[in-house]
């Protein structure tokens, strides 16, 4: 018996050890990539790495459309609409968090649309050698080889989103959410809006069953959007039947959408 | 080949499985994890390390010297750490004398490891050359077996490329945002960038030296009148001015008293661990050269831990030999045990001193 679970700790460290290789090699192909804008960010709490983080990164997106204008730019994309597009990494760095953000120079096009141009031009200096791995994680697939359109099948992808009705387009929007802190960050401007109506910790909800449930893990990691119900929740990241019995030993946030 | 022979040995083959029901030999399996183990872990006796630049630099050659200075560097660093060495070997082709000894200062101190094979970073210009930022260290005491825990080196090249400087950065968001603010706002001059990058590349050779124990610079870095005042949270009577109970008092020291009981700090902790965040510049309004730095700083040494906020006045006129002239500590927190911070408005600034 002590023999057995020796080996499988010791299968779970090569495991562990592989994972987080593989998440350094996609760090750092990334970097070595022209493609993306990146920060990259350790410090003493996974809150602090993860804001610290995506306001250097909003700050890059800023200074890096700015370069691309001769005038003065007046319509900033918010913080919500940018967020949309970036994805993190998180890795323990011995007793610190390291937070890694990026976001494809390509996914920006809808965000600063009159720089379609410019950023062709980003693309034809690309010396970078992005693993195929960080394409697979990516929700929207954009064409190799852009033709009459520099836009192509990401913006149409984002212009389908807006059609979805109102409840589609605030599902997607918390959908972007990786984790615990990412999505107070995009709960508190759809509440501000009134796309939502309320938010709160799931031991505050008066009627759960009426209400969507974010679920997320003790690390704070999203796991689950279950839509509303009692036993049975419909899972919106998977389409399939779920129940949060599922998720023993997670937390959850409830949300309910104004649907009028 | 020598995994798969022991795992060969080690798993017997379904048909004697069930020929001869012999339990399969643990040993031997566990054996074969191990093995395994330390493959996909590609343990070897220690890390080799590979910087790649990979922004803020077009002079190729040039960049291809730093990386392999680096390179080389870091992996001497990882192979000493994992042979005890006492002493860390480089060559001068790849890094100064005074960048050598000032290594091995901190070598005598701290042991430290780079935890990733691969480093990717961007390189800054500076105003004596080049800057590398970002390495990833792990950190423990010389003696004993203390961790310090995670730090990042920034390093330092001449304009031909060669290693002139080595320190633990400041934390290191801050560059970038120095970075950034230099782009976002255009009216941004580049000549106050790089005076502002020597003031940040002296504060990191400051906070280095504790972790070095490095007396000479701090004898060199203060000026011989320097004003050193130090905060302490006594207990009072409670009243409407001291509702807690406690209150801050200052005490002043001259140079000379400071860097003794500094000296005798460094003897009698075997490590010092030093580290500042939030670092605020503010340049005097009339004086040019004269900055007033204000850092977090959290002291961690063998027998005494603070966090507190440090201020120093910086005179960086004659930019060769820099000067603190006033360097002060106050207590992050006035009433620890009820939460009770130090008002950010009592934290000292440069409109406190007359110079």
């Amino acid at each position: 018996m002590k023999r057995t679970t020796t080996i499988l700790m010791l299968l779970c460290m090569v495991l562990t050890a592989g994972a987080l290789d593989k998440r350094q090699t996609q760090i750092n192909s990334i970097k070595k990539s022209k493609e993306y804008l990146y920060s990259d960010i350790t410090m003493r709490t996974p809150e602090d790495a993860t804001s610290q983080a995506l306001d250097l990164l909003h700050q890059e997106i800023l200074a890096w459309a700015s370069d691309r204008v001769d005038k003065e730019i007046d319509n900033y994309p918010s913080p919500v609409e940018i967020n949309k597009v970036i994805d993190t990494i998180m890795v323990r760095r011995a007793d610190m968090y390291r937070v890694f953000a990026y976001v494809k120079k390509f996914n920006l096009i809808p965000l600063f649309n009159k720089w379609d141009m410019v950023l062709l031009e980003d693309y034809d200096t690309d010396e970078g050698n992005v693993s195929e791995d960080i394409h697979e994680d990516e929700e929207i697939i954009i064409p190799e080889e852009p033709k009459d359109s520099v836009v192509g099948e990401k913006i149409r992808a984002l212009l389908k989103n807006n059609f979805l009705g109102k409840k589609g387009g605030v599902i997607e929007q918390i959908k972007k959410a990786k984790n615990f802190f990412e999505l107070k960050q995009i709960m508190e401007p759809l509440k501000e809006k009134g796309e939502i109506t309320d938010y709160g910790k799931y031991a505050t909800a008066e009627k759960p069953e009426d209400c969507y449930l974010v679920v997320y893990d003790p690390a704070g990691n999203i796991k689950a959007i279950l839509g509303k119900g009692e036993n049975v929740r419909q899972n919106l990241k998977t389409g399939k039947d779920d129940s949060i019995k599922n998720y023993r030993g997670c937390g959850a946030i409830w949300f309910t959408i104004n649907e009028k | 080949m020598i995994a798969s022979r022991i795992i060969a040995d080690a798993v017997p083959s379904g048909l004697q499985l069930t020929r001869n029901k012999k339990k399969i030999d643990m040993k031997k399996l566990l054996t074969a994890i191990v093995v395994l183990l330390a493959i996909s872990l590609q343990v070897s006796a220690y890390n080799q390390v590979r910087l790649v630049i990979n922004d803020g630099i077009s002079n190729h050659q040039l960049k291809e010297k730093m990386e392999r200075a680096v390179s080389f560097v870091m992996t001497e660093i990882n192979r000493s750490n994992e042979g005890n060495l006492k002493k860390l070997e480089l060559p001068e082709s790849y890094i100064t004398k005074e960048a050598k000894e000032s290594l091995n200062k901190l070598w005598e101190n701290d042991r430290f490891s780079c935890m990733e094979d691969e480093v990717v970073e961007r390189c800054l210009t500076t105003y004596t050359g080049y800057q590398v930022r970002g390495i990833p260290l792990i950190v423990k005491a010389a003696q004993g077996d203390e961790e310090l825990g995670y730090q990042e080196a920034v390093v330092n090249f001449d304009e031909k490329g060669v290693i002139t400087s080595f320190y633990y950065t400041i934390n290191p968001e801050l560059y970038s945002q120095l970075r950034m603010s230099q782009m976002v706002d255009k009216r941004f001059e580049v000549t106050e960038l790089k005076d502002r990058m020597m003031i940040l590349d002296y504060v990191e050779h400051f906070r280095t030296s504790y972790n070095q124990k490095d007396l000479k610079f701090l004898r060199q870095v203060f000026s011989d009148d320097a004003l050193i005042i130090t905060g302490k949270v006594i207990k009072v009577r409670k009243s409407e001015v001291t509702p807690s109970g406690n209150k801050v008092v200052y005490t002043t020291q001259t140079k000379q008293q400071y860097l003794d009981n500094l000296s005798r700090a460094f003897k009698s902790n075997s490590y010092i661990k030093v580290a500042f965040d939030n670092v605020v510049i503010v340049e005097h309004p009339t004086i040019k050269g004269i900055y007033g730095v204000t850092v977090h700083q959290r002291w961690n040494s063998s027998r005494y831990s603070d966090e507190g906020y440090v201020f120093m006045v910086w005179d960086f006129r004659n930019p060769d030999a820099p000067q603190i002239h006033v360097r002060t500590w106050q207590p992050d927190y006035i009433d620890k045990e009820h939460g009770q911070k130090l008002n950010p408005n009592d934290v000292f600034t440069l409109g406190d001193f007359d110079l």
